[in-house]
């Protein structure tokens, strides 16, 4: 069996140890095997079979970190758009994955799932901002991304939403207030608005469903 | 919809888990990493992990016990303790902390609160308000683990720190802590209907009807306890059963 490589890309931004870490653990849990690694280097990632861009942390910090790691965002942008390999956004990962975002002023993105990053403004205004905790995850698309995990708990703490160009884009939705997409999905691109890294049992299957993913 | 979380929360002193009332009078309550494991595959929502006299003895956190747990932890982790600067926070969250808590340092310095939430995102950053009833009937402020009296009105300062950034607020009643007489539910709604991010309840749960109250009578965004889950009088499931069955939607 040929062994998977993963590649976590290592940006600065956050919580990439849980990434891996979870990673390795949806690795045991399926048939496959592989390893999961940790890196910058645009020939790694680019040698790599799977992406993972993980990610906590605001907007224009996160992209400019991206931007400013030599060769980086070419790698990415090479690997996505290109070789059309499986990558996974997670949080501020996916949202960097938009072409642009209000947080904190107009900052462009990788512009790989067209759409934009706005606030999240629930008409209720008792609902707090931001977003923190356990929510539901509603399917409107099947994907095997999301096989079995459809009404699950997963774990959430943000502030903006993805706001994609065409509905065709989103595979599920959270209801906070109003429905915002939580999973998209563009060809070989998926993101999640979540933390699948931090959401126990539910998130690990979702990272197995991304292993085992071939768009 | 929004489950409410259930925080067990490890307060640590030397690398163990302590319970103390009243913030003093420390008994042992275990490893915290252990603790962690435990936590994770009972269900809790969320951990927080408080390195209670870091700020006292004027030490950093201890990386390697919040690496330690980290590992064991699926689930986000909220560490605190000793934070005074924007580089002692990216050691946390490289040492796998998801969200940082901040106290002596945000009431010293509250455009730490600012200066952090635009680096990191305002979701990563907790600020701890740990409050006491005074004679004017107001609730003040203590920084240095309850140590140091500050003047400083709390309800105002949650206000603040919102307005500066933080993503929300461990509200602790310095009164309650440790008694189980229950959250200091005027506190708790006073700070929650004042401020539009989440406040997390803390001080004083002596049992899971205590964690009901803070949510429907505080208003409560999570409830966090210590000593009712780490003595084992009641299991995180128990709690999440009970607050079921009181109306509150919770993740099973």
């Amino acid at each position: 069996m040929k062994n998977l490589l993963v590649a976590v890309i290592d940006y600065d931004c956050g919580n990439l140890h849980s990434a891996s870490k979870a990673l390795e653990l949806a690795m045991l849990e399926s048939d496959l095997q592989g390893s999961v690694i940790l890196t910058r280097d645009p020939e790694k990632i680019i040698a790599a079979d799977k992406i993972v861009l993980p990610g906590v942390g605001a907007f224009k910090a996160c992209i400019d970190k991206l931007n400013n790691i030599d060769g980086l965002r070419e790698s990415i942008e090479e690997c996505a758009l290109k070789i059309a390999k499986p990558i996974l956004g997670i949080c501020i990962g996916l949202q960097i994955m938009a072409s642009k975002s209000f947080e904190g002023g107009e900052h462009k993105g990788l512009s790989l799932i067209e759409g934009e990053v706005i606030p999240l403004s629930p008409e209720n205004k008792s609902l707090k901002i931001p977003h923190v905790g356990w929510n539901e995850v509603s399917v409107e698309s099947e994907h095997s991304v999301l096989s079995g995990l459809h009404q699950k708990n997963f774990y959430f703490v943000h502030s903006y939403r993805f706001k994609p160009k065409t509905n065709d884009f989103v595979l599920a939705v959270t209801d906070y207030g109003d429905n915002f997409p939580s999973v998209l999905c563009k060809d070989n691109i998926v993101g999640a608005q979540f933390h699948p890294e931090k959401s126990q049992k539910s998130g690990v299957t979702l990272l197995k469903n991304f292993l085992e993913w071939s768009p | 919809m929004l489950k409410t979380r259930i925080i067990p929360c490890l307060d640590v002193k030397d690398g163990r888990v302590v319970k103390g009332i009243n913030f003093v009078d420390l008994i042992d309550a275990g490893d915290p990493v252990e603790a962690a494991k435990a936590y994770d595959s009972g269900g809790a929502d969320e951990l927080c992990f408080l390195d209670i006299t870091a700020s006292y003895e004027k030490r950093p956190i201890l990386l390697d016990v919040v690496r330690q747990t980290a590992e064991q932890c699926f689930m986000p982790l909220t560490v605190g303790g000793g934070i005074r600067e924007i580089s002692d926070i990216q050691k946390l969250l490289s040492s796998g902390a998801d969200k940082v808590s901040i106290n002596t340092a945000a009431v010293e310095n509250p455009l730490l609160i600012q200066e952090a939430s635009v680096i990191f995102g305002r979701q990563c950053i907790v600020v701890a308000v740990d409050a006491k009833k005074n004679a004017n009937a107001s609730w003040e402020i203590f920084t240095h683990g309850g140590r140091t009296p500050t003047g400083i009105n709390a309800i105002e300062f949650a206000k603040r720190a919102t307005e500066l950034g933080a993503g929300e607020i461990l509200l602790t009643s310095m009164d309650r802590d440790g008694t189980r007489k229950g959250y200091d539910l005027d506190l708790l709604k006073a700070v929650s209907s004042e401020v539009s991010i989440p406040v997390i309840a803390s001080g004083g749960v002596g049992s899971v009807k205590d964690l009901i109250d803070g949510v429907k009578k505080g208003g409560a965004s999570a409830v966090l306890a210590a000593s009712i889950f780490h003595f084992e009088e009641s299991s995180i499931a128990q709690a999440k059963e009970a607050m079921s069955k009181a109306g509150i939607s919770v993740r099973f």
